[in-house]
């Protein structure tokens, strides 16, 4: 009786360990997603409202996950201070203490530096398309990422049970 | 909120500390100009100053700050928001409106294509000038402009400076207080000064902001959606603008407007103004006084030019 109890609990535990590696990958490639959405969503104001970057960062935040959220609060809260002597310091800083942190997947990260760094200047036809540039990037890695992502998902749930279940034989 | 911070806000860094540290007073700072290669200029009162190094204003030419290429990189990212593409209407017409409804003119190389103004580049030159929201200075215009508690159509006339804009936005509130309903067409975002939509200044309680939209059609789009019993208006004279004028004042609205010009002589210059004096659009013209303080009103004629008094 306690020997299958036992046996049942290493293959939970076994199970439960590969589907929360598989969780963690998948988890890469939606904060991807969701930077990938909050991109247009700054596309969408500065196209719409030609709306100045600090108010457009403040409202996109509302719409971001709570991975982005902070984030883009911090750099809207630094522009609006006029304390920084550039938009490119107040993005790459606030970048790397509080966005950094929460990505799991560096490669996302490079685009959004590069764009902070020319964003702003001139009008908004160059605007859109250092948008669309930083776009485009998190799109390739997105579509770079997804079959491996897919593989990886696979492999860590039958990993999980089969560990389990080697555990299992070898203790029994 | 500390009275002006929005003007200084947008200096650069060090120009910032260095005038903080000056304990200026704001309600009588004029304008701050900002020229690369040369001395920062404050007029302060009706004087001129420059930025000294190390103590304040002075008017002495040595140790003055000189304003760098660096400074004025700087300075435009603060004017912009570091957003200049939300501005290129605005930068088009040689000015940028920055929160607070101050005012930041700039010069330097126009670009054209096919014979219009496309942008300006390689900006040298900002001249910061200063709103003022003075409430009560429209009080005097309001008693000898209005009859049993109605606003007179009234057209306020003075040179660049003189306070044309801090009189109208004072007469907006006034006569929104008193019931009436007013529609503002703010082109420049310099009589509400809106953030967000919403009047910065106070405009009363029954106004309503039509902000950052030609004179022209702000003006129709008010009367089609918001009924004003007035609508106010700031710096007309185009030809747009006196069609919008006449098809607002044919539609029973009490037009409120300002204009530039020495006397109601000067506005008669003006061909489409001449149209509007002579179908007798406004009964009361307003003439500010150039020589005197901000605001200082200088005579009050009525529709057929003759000075009112007393």
């Amino acid at each position: 009786m306690i020997k299958g109890l036992g046996v049942m609990v290493v293959i939970f535990a076994g199970v439960c360990f590969g589907f929360s590696k598989a969780a963690k990958e998948q988890k890469k490639l939606e904060q991807g997603i969701s930077l990938k959405r909050m991109l247009y969503l700054l596309q969408g104001e500065i196209r719409y409202g030609f709306t100045p970057l600090p108010e457009a960062i403040a409202i996109i935040a509302g719409k971001t996950t709570k991975e982005i959220q902070p984030f883009l609060l911090e750099v809207s809260k630094q522009l609006e201070s006029y304390s920084e002597e550039s938009f490119a310091s107040v993005w790459q800083k606030t970048l790397d203490e509080k966005l950094r942190p929460q990505i799991m997947e560096e490669k996302f990260l490079e685009p959004i530096l590069s764009m902070g760094e020319t964003i702003g200047y001139l009008d908004k036809e160059m605007q859109e398309k250092t948008i669309n540039f930083a776009i485009e990037q998190v799109e390739d890695e997105i579509f770079q990422m997804k079959d491996q992502v897919i593989k990886n998902c696979k492999m860590y749930r039958s990993l999980g049970l089969s560990f389990s279940l080697l555990i299992v034989i070898i203790l029994i | 909120m500390k009275e002006g911070y929005e003007v200084f806000q947008i200096l650069p860094l060090k120009i910032r500390d260095m005038i903080t540290n000056s304990r200026l007073d704001f309600a009588i700072l004029q304008e701050i100009r900002l020229r690369t290669g040369q001395p920062v200029i404050l007029r302060y009162g009706s004087r001129e100053y420059f930025l000294s190094e190390h103590q304040g204003l002075t008017v002495k030419k040595e140790n003055v700050h000189i304003f760098t290429k660096e400074e004025l990189r700087q300075a435009l990212e603060y004017i912009s928001s570091y957003s200049l593409y939300a501005y290129e209407e605005q930068m088009k017409q040689g000015y940028i409106t920055i929160r607070g409804g101050h005012r930041v003119g700039l010069s330097g190389t126009v670009v054209m294509e096919k014979d219009k103004i496309k942008s300006m580049k390689h900006i040298s030159c900002l001249n910061i000038r200063v709103a003022h929201q003075v409430k009560g200075c429209a009080a005097g215009i309001y008693k000898k402009c209005s009859i049993e508690g109605k606003m007179m159509p009234t057209l306020i006339i003075s040179p660049p400076g003189c306070g044309k804009t801090t009189l109208l936005r004072d007469l907006i509130r006034i006569i929104s207080n008193h019931g009436q309903t007013v529609g503002v067409a703010d082109e420049r975002s310099e009589v509400g000064a809106a953030y967000l939509g919403v009047p910065q200044n106070d405009l009363g309680i029954r106004t309503d902001l039509m902000d950052g939209c030609k004179k022209d059609e702000g003006m129709n789009m008010l009367i089609r959606s918001m009924a004003p019993e007035v609508i106010a208006v700031d710096e007309v004279g185009s030809r747009e603008d006196v069609d919008a004028l006449f098809f607002c004042a044919y539609r029973g609205c009490t037009m409120l407007a300002t204009a530039h010009g020495k006397s109601r002589d000067s506005i008669l210059k003006n061909p489409y103004m001449k149209e509007v004096a002579q179908k007798k659009m406004f009964q009361r013209y307003v003439l500010l006084d150039s020589t005197g303080k901000p605001g200082s009103v200088k005579k009050i004629l009525d529709e057929n030019g003759v000075e009112l008094y007393d």
